[in-house]
Parts: C-alpha cells; sequence; structure tokens
C-alpha cells in the first residue's frame, strides 16, 4: 500500500469517502456542504494530476495497474489500470466535476446537499468506468453512475424532467443488460477456448471467435455504447435529458457520460471483436456521419439554445466516431483529442447557456438579442467558446477535426467530404446562433438591466478558456499521451496489412482459430 | 428396532427444529399469562429463533439422516433453514409494535410465524415425500391466518380465504401425485425413487409416472405462484398484514422453491421427462406476465406481488439447467431475495396505517423530504429487486443468467433480461415517488427499534452480497453439492 501504488484506488474512492463525511453535514449549513465538495472535488483534481507526472508516455501497457481478487468464485477480480486514452478521461473528469459544483453554486436553490454529494458519488462512478480492466467491474460502474445521474435529472431537472429522466435509465439499461449476456457469453467462450474463465479484458483481447459470433456480441456492445454516445438512430433520449437537466447535469452528460459511449468502442467492443468490427466499420461510420450532418441540421432549427447545443453534441459524437472508424494514427488520435476537446467545449457551453438562464429564466433565442452591450464579458467569453466549438485555428476544436478529417480523407474520402460538410453547417448555427443572441440592439426590455458574469462565474469559466487555447495552440503534450493507446487500438483492430478490410477476406480471417497476438 | 434407539441420534439432527419448537411452547406460555404488551411474546420468538439459527451453523458441514431416512440433515437444509429463520426473525422485529397496534391481544401472530417456520425446517429437509406433504401443510396452515390476520379488513381475509382455497387445491395436486409415482415405483423416499430410475434406463416411461410429475409440478406452481397458478398470489399479498406479506414473499417462496430445488436435482434429474422444457416455458411466462402486471399497479404490495411473481420466474431460470450449477445460482437467487423482499417490508410496515391504507404510489409521494435515510434504504432495495449493481439482486440476476448461459439457454437469458428492463419501471416509479414528487402526506411517528433493526440487517445483507458474494456464493454451491452426494 502506498500513495503511489494505489493512487488509482485512492482517486476512485476519495469522493465515496467524502460523501461518506458530508453526509454528517446538517442539511441546513448550505455553505458548508457546498464549500465541503468543492474543496474536496479540488483536492481529487490535485491528486489525479499526479498521475500526469508519474505517467509514461512511452510504454504501450497499462499503468497505475492494481489487482485483487474480488469475486473469486468467478476469477472477478479489482483490476483498475489506465493508458493514455483513460488518464485524459478521467483528468477531465476530475476536471469538470469541481467546475461544475462551483457552477452550480446558486443554481441550485433545493436540497442542495444532495446534490452536492450526488455529484461526487457520479464522480466516483465515472473515473471507475474508465479505470476498470474486469469487465464486471466495468459494467458495475457503467451501471451505478446511472442512478447519481436518473436522481440529478430527476429532482433537479425542468418541467418534464421525469419523464426524461426515466426515458434516460431505461434507454441505457436497455443496451447495457444486452452487453451484459454478451460479457457472461464472452466468459464462458473464452473459458471454453482456453481453459481459464476469466472477465480479465487484457487477456480477452486474445480471443477468437467465429464471425457469426462475433458478430452477436459485437451487436451487443455496439448496440449498449451507439446508444450512450449517443449515435443516430439512437440519440433521441438525449435532447430530454440535456434539456431538463439542471445545468450541472448537462455539463457532466455532454462533457463525461457520453464519452463513455465512444471509450467503449475504443476499448471494448472494438478491439474484443475485430473481425466483426471490420465487417460492420462501414456501417457505423455511415451512421456516424448522418449524426454529424442530422445533428448540424436539427441544431440549426432550434429555438432553444440549451436543445441546440445538446443536437450540436449528437453532430461532434459523429466526428469522434468517425475518428475511431478510420484506424488510422490521425483519425484516432484526432478521435480521442475530439472527445476532450467537446468536453471542454459543450461543458462550457452548457455552463454559459446555464449563467444566462439563471438570469433571465429563459432559454429562447428569440428573447435575445444585443446582450453583448450589457454583458461583455459574458459575450466574449461565448465568443471564444463557440469558435472552439466550430473549430476555428488556435483553437482546440481546430486540431481535433482536423486530424479527424485528414484521418477520414485516408479511409475513405467521401468520408471527409461528407464530415467537411458538417464543419461548415457547424460554423452557420453556431454563429447565427451567436449573432441573434449577442449583437443588434436590445429588443427585449428584460435583457437591458443583465448583470455580467460575476467573480465566481468567470473563474468558472476561466480554466475550461486556458486548457481551450492551450490545446489549440500547443497540442504536443496531450497528443503524446494519446499516442501509444491509439496506435495499440489500431494494432488490435487493423487487419493484418497484408490482408485488407475487404469481405472476402474477412471471411477467410474468421475461418483461422488463431488471431495473432 | 426401537429396542437400541440411540436418543442423541434422534435429537440432535433435528436439534434446530426442536428449539423452535422449544420456543413456540414458552411463546404460547407468555401468551397465556400476559395480556398486553404482546410484544414480550415476540422477543421470546426472537430468542428461539436465534438459537434456532445458532445451533443450526452448529450443525453445518455434517450430513445426516434420520427417522429411517425421512430427514436428512444436511448444509442444503441448513443454508436453507438459516435463510428463512432469518426471514422469520426480521418478521418478528418489524412486527413488534405492528402486532400490538392493530391486534393487541393477538401474542398468536408470533406462535403462527415460529410453527410455519418448523414447517419450512422440515420441509427443506425432507428425503421422505410424505415428509414433504406433512411439512407443507404445516407451513401452510400456519400461514392462511397469518395472511387474514386483520380481521377486521374485509380485504384481508378475502385474500386468505382465496390462498386456503387454492392452497388446499395445490396440496391435492400435491397428493395425487405423489400418490401416482408411489403406484409406479412403491416408495415415496427421494433417494430410492432417484436410484430405481436411474437403475433401469428407460423405466417406466409410461404415464402414470409423468402424469405424477406433472401434478407434483403444478402442485408447487401454486405454491411459488408460477403463472399460470399464481391467481391467489395478488389478493393475499395485498390482504395480509405488510410484516406477513413479505414473510410469504422471502421465506414461504424460500422453502418451496428447495423442495423444487430438491425434487429436481435428486428426483427428475434422474428421470428423462421434458422437466426442463416445462420449466422453460414456465419461467418466461412467469417473467413476462409478472413484469407487465406489475407496471399497471397503484398498490405498492400488489405491485410488489406481482414483482414476486416475476421474481419466481427468475428464479426457474436457475432452474431450468438443471445442473449443480443453475440450481445454486437459484439457491443465491432466494437469499438475496429474502433480504431485499424482508427489508421492503420493513418499510412498507412502517409506512401503512392502521386501517391497512398507505400503501398506495401517492403515500409515498415526497418521502425523501421527511425521511431521507428510508427512502435511500427503501431505494437500495427496489434498484436490488431491479437487479442494478452493486446490490444483492443484480449478483443474483448474473449468477442466474450466467447459469442459463453457460448451459446454452442465451435465448432464455436474453428474454429474462428483456423483461428486467420492464420490471425497471415500476421499481423506478417508487424511487421517483419519493425523490421526484411533492410529499402528499405528514407521517409524524419516528420509526420503532424493530424496525430500524431489521431494516439494517436486511440492507446489511443486501449489500453484502452485492459488493462481497463470493462466500455466500460458495454456500450455495457447498449445499448444493452436499444434497448430491
Amino acid at each position: 500500500m502506498g500513495f503511489k501504488e494505489n493512487i488509482l484506488s485512492i482517486i476512485i474512492f476519495l469522493p465515496l469517502a467524502g460523501v461518506l463525511a458530508g453526509a454528517f453535514i446538517n442539511k441546513d449549513n448550505k455553505s458548508a456542504i457546498k464549500w465541503f465538495t468543492l474543496i474536496l472535488t479540488v483536492l481529487e483534481f490535485i491528486v489525479s494530476l499526479f498521475l500526469v507526472l508519474w505517467f509514461d508516455s512511452s510504454i504501450t501497457s497499462m499503468q497505475f495497474v492494481e489487482k485483487y481478487s474480488w469475486i473469486p468464485v468467478y476469477n472477478i477480480n479489482y483490476h483498475i489500470g489506465i493508458d493514455g486514452l483513460s488518464l485524459l478521461l478521467i483528468l477531465l473528469t476530475t476536471f469538470l466535476t469541481p467546475l461544475v459544483l462551483l457552477g452550480s453554486w446558486t443554481y441550485i436553490k433545493q436540497r442542495e446537499k444532495e446534490y452536492f454529494l450526488w455529484f461526487m458519488v457520479l464522480e466516483a462512478g465515472m473515473i471507475g468506468v474508465f479505470a476498470s480492466l474486469d469487465l464486471i467491474l466495468f459494467y458495475v460502474f457503467w451501471e451505478a453512475m446511472l442512478i447519481p445521474m436518473y436522481l440529478i435529472i430527476g429532482i433537479w431537472g425542468g418541467p418534464r424532467r421525469i419523464y426524461a429522466a426515466v426515458k434516460f435509465f431505461i434507454y441505457t439499461m436497455f443496451g447495457s443488460l444486452l452487453m451484459l449476456v454478451a460479457i457472461i457469453y464472452l466468459y464462458f467462450a473464452y473459458g471454453a477456448q482456453t481453459g481459464t474463465y476469466t472477465f480479465d479484458l487484457l487477456k480477452l483481447y486474445g480471443i477468437s471467435l467465429p464471425l457469426h459470433v462475433q458478430a452477436w456480441l459485437f451487436a451487443a456492445f455496439a448496440l449498449s455504447f451507439a446508444i450512450k454516445v449517443p449515435l443516430f438512430p439512437f440519440h433521441t433520449w438525449l435532447p430530454d435529458a440535456h434539456v431538463e437537466a439542471p445545468t450541472g447535469g448537462s455539463v457532466i452528460l455532454a462533457g463525461v457520460l457520453l464519452k463513455m459511449g465512444t471509450y467503449g468502442y475504443m476499448r471494448l467492443a472494438m478491439p474484443l471483436f475485430p473481425v466483426a468490427a471490420n465487417a460492420l466499420l462501414p456501417y457505423i461510420a455511415l451512421l456516424a456521419i448522418i449524426g454529424i450532418i442530422y445533428g448540424a441540421l436539427v441544431a440549426m432549427m432550434q429555438p432553444d439554445i440549451k436543445k441546440l447545443v445538446a443536437y450540436s453534441s449528437v453532430s461532434h459524437l459523429g466526428f469522434v466516431i468517425l475518428g475511431l472508424m478510420t484506424l488510422n494514427i490521425q483519425g484516432v488520435d484526432g478521435g480521442v483529442l475530439q472527445m476532450i476537446n467537446h468536453g471542454l467545449s459543450t461543458g462550457a457551453l452548457f455552463l454559459l447557456v446555464g449563467m444566462l438562464y439563471e438570469r433571465r429564466h429563459t432559454r429562447e433565442i428569440s428573447q435575445f438579442g444585443g446582450i453583448a452591450k450589457v454583458m461583455p464579458v459574458f459575450a466574449t467569453i461565448f465568443m471564444i467558446v463557440t469558435l472552439s466549438s466550430i473549430g476555428l485555428p488556435g483553437l482546440n476544436g481546430f486540431i481535433g477535426e482536423f486530424l479527424i478529417l485528414i484521418g477520414s480523407f485516408f479511409a475513405n474520402p467521401l468520408y471527409a467530404v461528407f464530415a467537411g460538410t458538417g464543419v461548415i453547417l457547424g460554423a452557420v448555427y453556431m454563429l447565427r446562433t451567436y449573432q441573434k443572441v449577442f449583437f443588434g440592439k436590445i429588443t427585449n426590455e428584460a435583457n437591458s438591466g443583465l448583470k455580467d458574469l460575476n467573480i465566481r462565474e468567470i473563474i468558472v469559466m476561466a480554466p475550461i478558456l486556458i486548457m481551450i487555447v492551450w490545446i489549440g495552440v500547443y497540442p504536443k503534450p496531450f497528443l503524446k499521451i494519446i499516442h501509444n493507446a491509439s496506435s495499440s487500438y489500431i494494432q488490435y483492430v487493423k487487419p493484418q496489412p497484408s490482408q485488407p478490410a475487404s469481405a472476402g477476406n474477412i471471411l477467410q480471417q474468421s475461418q483461422m482459430p488463431e488471431r495473432e497476438k | 428396532m426401537y429396542g437400541n434407539l440411540n436418543y442423541s441420534s434422534v435429537i440432535f439432527p433435528i436439534l434446530p427444529q426442536l428449539i423452535i419448537v422449544a420456543a413456540i411452547f414458552m411463546s404460547a406460555m407468555f401468551d397465556a399469562f400476559i395480556t398486553s404488551k404482546k410484544w414480550l411474546v415476540g422477543i421470546i420468538t426472537l430468542l428461539g429463533l436465534g438459537l434456532g439459527i445458532v445451533s443450526s451453523l452448529f450443525l453445518w458441514g455434517g450430513k445426516i439422516a434420520a427417522f429411517s431416512n425421512m430427514i436428512s440433515t444436511d448444509d442444503f437444509s441448513l443454508l436453507l433453514s438459516i435463510t428463512v429463520m432469518i426471514a422469520g426473525f426480521i418478521t418478528v422485529l418489524v412486527s413488534l409494535k405492528y402486532v400490538d397496534d392493530v391486534e393487541p391481544e393477538a401474542g398468536h401472530f408470533y406462535l403462527l410465524i415460529l410453527s410455519s417456520i418448523l414447517g419450512m425446517m422440515f420441509l427443506v429437509s425432507a428425503t421422505n415425500l410424505i415428509v414433504l406433504v406433512l411439512a407443507l401443510e404445516l407451513m401452510s396452515l400456519s400461514i392462511y391466518p397469518l395472511a387474514g390476520f386483520t380481521q377486521s379488513r374485509q380485504i384481508s381475509l378475502e385474500g386468505s380465504m382465496k390462498y386456503l382455497i387454492l392452497g388446499a387445491f395445490a396440496t391435492a395436486f400435491l397428493l395425487y401425485g405423489i400418490a401416482l409415482v408411489y403406484s409406479v415405483l412403491g416408495t415415496t423416499n427421494m433417494y430410492t425413487i432417484a436410484k430405481t430410475l436411474s437403475d433401469r434406463p428407460d423405466p417406466m416411461m409410461n404415464i402414470i409416472m409423468m402424469a405424477g410429475v406433472a401434478l407434483i409440478l403444478i402442485g408447487f406452481s401454486f405454491k411459488v405462484a408460477l403463472v399460470p397458478f399464481h391467481a391467489w398470489t395478488p389478493d393475499a399479498y395485498q390482504g395480509a398484514p405488510a410484516p406477513v406479506t413479505g414473510f410469504m414473499a422471502a421465506a414461504v417462496k424460500a422453502a418451496s422453491f428447495a423442495a423444487i430445488i430438491k425434487l429436481v436435482l435428486i428426483v427428475f434429474n434422474s428421470y428423462h421427462v421434458p422437466v426442463s422444457e416445462a420449466l422453460w416455458w414456465l419461467s418466461t411466462i412467469t417473467m413476462f406476465t409478472g413484469n407487465i402486471i406489475a407496471v399497471l399497479q397503484k398498490d405498492v404490495k400488489r405491485m410488489l406481488a406481482y414483482s414476486s411473481i416475476a421474481h419466481a420466474g427468475y428464479i426457474v431460470v436457475g432452474l431450468v439447467s438443471g445442473d449443480a450449477y443453475g440450481m445454486s445460482s437459484a439457491l443465491f437467487y432466494l437469499i438475496s431475495y429474502t433480504f431485499t423482499i424482508t427489508g421492503s417490508f420493513a418499510i412498507i410496515t412502517y409506512l401503512e396505517k392502521k386501517d391497512g391504507t398507505g400503501n398506495e404510489l401517492s403515500d409515498y409521494s415526497g418521502l425523501s423530504k421527511n425521511h431521507p435515510v428510508l427512502s435511500l434504504v427503501m431505494s437500495v432495495f427496489m434498484l436490488s429487486l431491479a437487479g442494478i449493481p452493486p446490490t444483492a439482486g443484480f449478483m443474483a440476476k448474473f449468477y442466474v443468467f450466467s447459469s442459463a448461459i453457460k448451459n446454452g439457454y442465451t435465448g432464455l437469458a436474453i428474454f429474462g433480461i428483456l423483461t428486467s428492463v420492464i420490471s425497471l419501471y415500476y421499481y423506478l416509479r417508487i424511487v421517483y415517488a419519493m425523490y421526484f414528487e411533492e410529499p402528499e402526506r405528514q407521517t409524524s411517528t419516528s420509526v420503532t427499534v424493530g424496525i430500524s433493526v431489521g431494516i439494517i440487517i436486511a440492507l446489511w445483507g443486501v449489500i453484502q452480497l452485492g459488493i462481497m458474494p463470493s462466500g455466500i456464493m460458495s454456500l450455495t454451491m457447498q449445499s448444493i453439492q452436499s444434497l448430491m452426494h
């Protein structure tokens, strides 16, 4: 036991320990609860920075690995460890959580104690998902994390919150339960093949199954993750959940929860079943491209800013998936970086929309106009975030989208053409919305008295802006962390160079009993 | 033969049962002499159950046949005995105040609980079909009056009456089935039946034997409320006092299922009738019907009645595969369900009013405002019933479905999983009533010590089995194996 050896466990369980301690704070002592959770999550972020310090980006294997026997009857282990992909997503989680709490400071006006504590439960669950290397452990975190989100949407959400919360929960559960069946099937299939029964992800990568079995298992995993991402046409829960959730819930939902879907593709679905993945890859890429364009078009039509941002997520996540499907280093690197970028810029957009809503209690675009005059700081920050979201060079969005477009051009020029359309559409709806809300004369009297951001709100936004610029100007350290994770993902999934991924070869491959490890 | 009767060999194997018998006498005496404060009788009951549990632990590990092989005390019977005694223990804890409130004179409540537990303990240790029926009747006849315990309530009596009549039918089916089996094989001892059947590989594959097995299966399907033999359940569960409903859902179900497990494992497995296929159908229909109808319910007790039907379906999934692994998973499911459902009903008991109302979903609205801890615990129980980690319910479903997948019943597992998505809706319905809605009524009374302790035990079980299930998983496996050798 030691800080360095068990740092991952400390990061997972620190928020839970905080919840236990925080439960004893009197619920009427609101500022104590807020400060307690804020300090704890900041501390959590600081601890997670040690991961960066000690992370060795030159090795491809998992790092900070901890493995303890958990349910020996099934050979289920508490097995955690991270690579560059997990590292960045964990950092994103620990980075966003304190900002979200600070952002919810005055937004939440009832049952504050529960709200702030549930967020810490959520944080622990999300980090657990990104760190698990045992499928059952992964599944437990994956599902357990639904409960806090369900409550956050259901208790503190908007008028249709109950509908949205139940829909969110049941949609996600539907997918993940089928995944559970696939996990168990995989366990017995691997056991029958090798004699060792295990849920250990790293061992299961070596399994070779006939194509039709792979296809079913891949379908179960892919469906579960497609709902989470969400990939078109499984996205219908997302607008409801986003619009009804309180600001903090939306930020975490968009910033981190959706990434679990893309993470799932990259960590589980694709490398576990490479043959099926290669066969179905064009279809997933197609869905991603439909999502990019469809999301953008629907976003364009929204009268509600929050709904607009929600649909823009469908479009952006389409980019991420497209990047992962290119199976070349540019595309995958870009996809992973775009996960982080989307977490930052969309998280920031939701925070900003929430700040506006707190002042005006509406999100209708038509209600606004000319607020740049009364809220100059807000307008500036919103501008930077908007530009980051549409991928202006010099800001983070550009790097991600650019890499994805290069990658998809190598994979199939048509992908790049259609995805490129999405970039243009994105610029159209974001800039047009910005113009309507901020420029021109103040037409609505209610807007003339709006107060600009206060110090607390600026403190919330500042770290995100710094990251947006940093990644945009100097993405090298981030790409360095990502690099090994992406290349080993490609190695797992991509058919060997002598056998390009054509249908005939895939069938041949599936008949070969042993896959190279 | 009776000349050299060794008393210790008679007393020893049924020590836990004898302790319960002693507790029954003690409670009866107390009940006769004290006129009010009947909770004192409950304390005696608790002591008896505690001693019973300890003595069962003491016997653990051995396998002793007694009374001319009528009864076998093995890990299987002991594990199940402990389970029903824990269920009884929680039920009595929860009832201490309830009984004094509702029927102040009724100390016999505890006696009936004890005698039904006695029946269950013999039921799980019986190796002879006649003992099986006798034990089943002892259990059932004690439960019928409990189900109609609140005599002032029409609905309670109606439910009890239905239960009695259909229960009598079930016994008739069972007895007839046993008679048919006896007529073919000439014995009622399970192991002898198994041996006779396996000695003659193409044995009495005749219609009489087949009918006998089918009738026995139907008889027990009534008892554990498998669709289409479930009609009594909703009324009996809704009408019975809340603690009794919990007891019925947990202990009666566990003991009856234990009998089925035993029959399938020892008797039916050596007889090549398509029992597994019949169970497959029963399981799918039960999971589906139970969950679908539960969605429509507005009364929480009735909802949990249908939910308990659905859970019986999940347990049968474990039986379908028929191997030790599947049986062990069913047993694990029973234990985790016992903790979850007794805990849920402890909370329902607290919220139920004296006149038996207070069980509507609207009565749970906004509960989290006045009772944050109680709501949180109730949510944990509901999530466990829905099978969401990290609770006992998840591990139970995981175990059961993995046994199905292991034995090639992947379709059944997928079907079961899909029905459990349906079930999410109504379990979440309770959670969101408690958390998302505004309170409609004020519950001013504080939670009694008995109820709190009961809830804590149940919660401990749910968390323990959800996070560290390994120990109990190996115990269930061990007890199944003790049955096979």
